[in-house]
């Protein structure tokens, strides 16, 4: 059973308010300041947003680590990866409810990120799969149910938008230094 | 006309391709000889005409920049860099203690003069205050900040520092975005993107005279020297690593020189670089800079030795391009009118500056050059010189 939570975070910018939305992952420009969540913010949302905002604070580790996966673990986590390309950007929600129905291949956020970093999709350009390397990994670490947070951002000035993770005060993904440079307009916990 | 072009001096000259002389850059205006290939000269000679490159490149308007102390080969109308004539051995014993002795050396060329330094909130001027600091040099302070969220790391930085100083003067970047007023560039004799930015180094100069100091620092090079790789050098400092390659000469002699203030990059110091290399030597490509990170650590701020961040200008460069639309339309229009070179389209830029963050890499770096040659050719234009 999934427990989706998404929890909006408006920002104000440029003389106007910028959510996420929920349902299409669409950045949204508000006249007026819109309700806060549809979500109560809970702790473990609160200490990934303060991660946000300290990244300094966060524990960080510069070296991959990377986990032996079996041939049927490795060939699972392409099928999962494969769905979730193609259900696509566009299919924001359906994206959502996929990666909720975990199913946990690796203990932490860390292993899964550096082992779905050397899929087909990611090797070839990484940028362009911020979304759909961090579904993955929140559907196939166990760790992900329990102290992870799914954060989606942008960076206002230049209407880019970035995905990431930040689970138990780190930032798993060994890999992503752009993460700092987007401010978190939706939380999403499963 | 000589085939190896060589100035002895330490400042940045030009090569007039008409007489044969290295004239100062004053006497290199040339607008009469302005023509449209000119702008095929600077596509093909890329964003740093003359700094940080050591390839070749093609005259604009009949002239050539050549740096202090270097030597140039001509070879079928294209300018090679053959060699600088500073020492390029690499320190044997580079070390902390060696780069301590360096700093003490040096520091005797600006003891008791007020000197501040450029704080922007990342690890190369962290390292260059933490280090004069440790030699007893007390530094004011000068930059820009902002209150954005994608700022707050930098902002961290910078307040960890001026929490204990009074002697500082920190603008909003909101104040001198990046392409401020491009109509009133300073007059130069080549085109080059650091232009673009002359207003900010304006408000920086006026910031550091307002402290009393005529020394600025800053940390130029950085990157150079702590991200590269040096893992196959020999025992020679490698080619790029030149000091005139490594600092912001047009900045300096066009801005900075004229109105008093020296503006010095510690990093490019040429027996810090042989140090720095020499300490590096053997190290691999280090984007986040760990090397220095952990090197350093014992000096360093936790935030910069524990952490590894990735400095971000999107909204200074944004808001720049937003507010200098119509100084765009005014300076490529006026290098069209001159030229007649279809390249320059106004409507084209402006749709390019409108997206500049979703346009390809090679797009944005075209954008920037056609802009520069712009800026160049309309600053000949306001004086009447055309």
């Amino acid at each position: 059973m999934s427990a989706l939570k998404a929890i909006r975070l408006p920002v104000e910018y440029d003389n106007a308010w910028w959510t996420i939305s929920p349902t299409t992952g669409s950045l949204i420009r508000h006249q007026i300041q819109p309700s806060s969540s549809f979500d109560p913010i809970s702790e473990r949302v609160a200490k990934a947003l303060n991660i946000c905002d300290k990244p300094f604070d966060c524990e960080w580790n510069p070296i991959n680590k990377h986990l032996l996966l079996s041939q049927e673990k490795r060939i699972k986590l392409e099928k999962m990866n494969s769905r979730i390309h193609l259900i696509g950007n566009k299919r924001f929600w359906l994206s959502l409810m996929y990666a909720s129905i975990t199913t946990p291949l690796f203990p932490t956020s860390r292993e899964a990120f550096a082992e779905i970093a050397t899929l087909q999709e990611q090797v070839k350009a990484r940028a362009d799969h911020c979304f759909q390397r961090s579904l993955l990994v929140a559907k196939t670490s166990a760790s992900f149910r329990r102290c992870g947070v799914l954060l989606i951002g942008a960076s206002l000035a230049s209407a880019e938008m970035h995905s990431w993770i930040i689970e138990s005060g780190s930032q798993p993904d060994h890999e992503d230094r752009n993460w700092i440079n987007f401010q978190p307009l939706l939380a999403l916990t499963f | 006309m000589k085939n190896l072009i060589t100035n002895n001096s330490l400042s940045l000259k030009y090569y007039d391709t008409h007489s044969g002389a290295l004239i100062s850059a004053n006497e290199a205006l040339f607008p009469e000889r302005i023509n449209a290939s000119d702008l095929d000269s600077c596509l093909r000679n890329g964003l740093f005409t003359y700094r940080r490159t050591t390839e070749s490149y093609l005259p604009v308007a009949g002239v050539i920049p050549i740096p202090g102390r270097t030597s140039w080969k001509l070879c079928n109308g294209e300018f090679i860099y053959e060699n600088s004539r500073g020492n390029k051995r690499l320190n044997k014993l580079s070390s902390l203690s060696r780069l301590d002795h360096l700093v003490e050396r040096y520091s005797r060329i600006i003891d008791g003069r007020k000197v501040a330094i450029e704080l922007s909130g990342g690890l190369d001027t962290a390292l260059i205050i933490e280090i004069l600091r440790a030699h007893g040099i007390k530094l004011l302070y000068v930059g820009f900040t902002s209150e954005r969220y994608e700022f707050r790391t930098e902002r961290a930085i910078q307040n960890y520092y001026l929490e204990d100083s009074n002697d500082c003067k920190m603008i909003d970047y909101a104040e001198c975005p990046a392409f401020a007023s491009l109509t009133s560039t300073p007059l130069h004799p080549f085109p080059t993107a650091d232009s673009l930015y002359h207003a900010r180094h304006s408000t920086i100069i006026e910031a550091t005279k307002s402290l009393g100091a005529n020394i600025l620092l800053n940390g130029n090079a950085g990157d150079s020297l702590l991200c590269h790789g040096f893992e196959h050098i020999s025992s020679e400092v490698p080619r790029g690593y030149d000091q005139w390659s490594l600092t912001d000469t047009w900045t300096v002699d066009t801005m900075f020189v004229p109105r008093g203030i020296s503006y010095l990059c510690p990093f490019a110091f040429e027996p810090v670089i042989r140090n720095m290399i020499g300490m590096r030597k053997g190290f691999p490509e280090d984007s986040m800079k760990l090397w220095a990170r952990k090197t350093f650590s014992n000096i360093l701020p936790y935030q910069l030795s524990k952490f590894a961040y990735k400095a971000n200008h999107d909204c200074w460069v944004a808001d720049g391009l937003r507010d200098a639309i119509s100084d765009i339309k005014t300076v490529v229009n006026t290098a069209f009118e001159v030229t007649k070179h279809p390249e320059l389209n106004s409507r084209t830029m402006i749709k390019t500056a409108a997206h500049y963050f979703h346009a390809p890499e090679k797009e944005k770096h075209q954008f920037l050059l056609k802009l520069s040659f712009a800026v160049w050719l309309y600053g000949f234009v306001r004086e009447n010189l055309i």
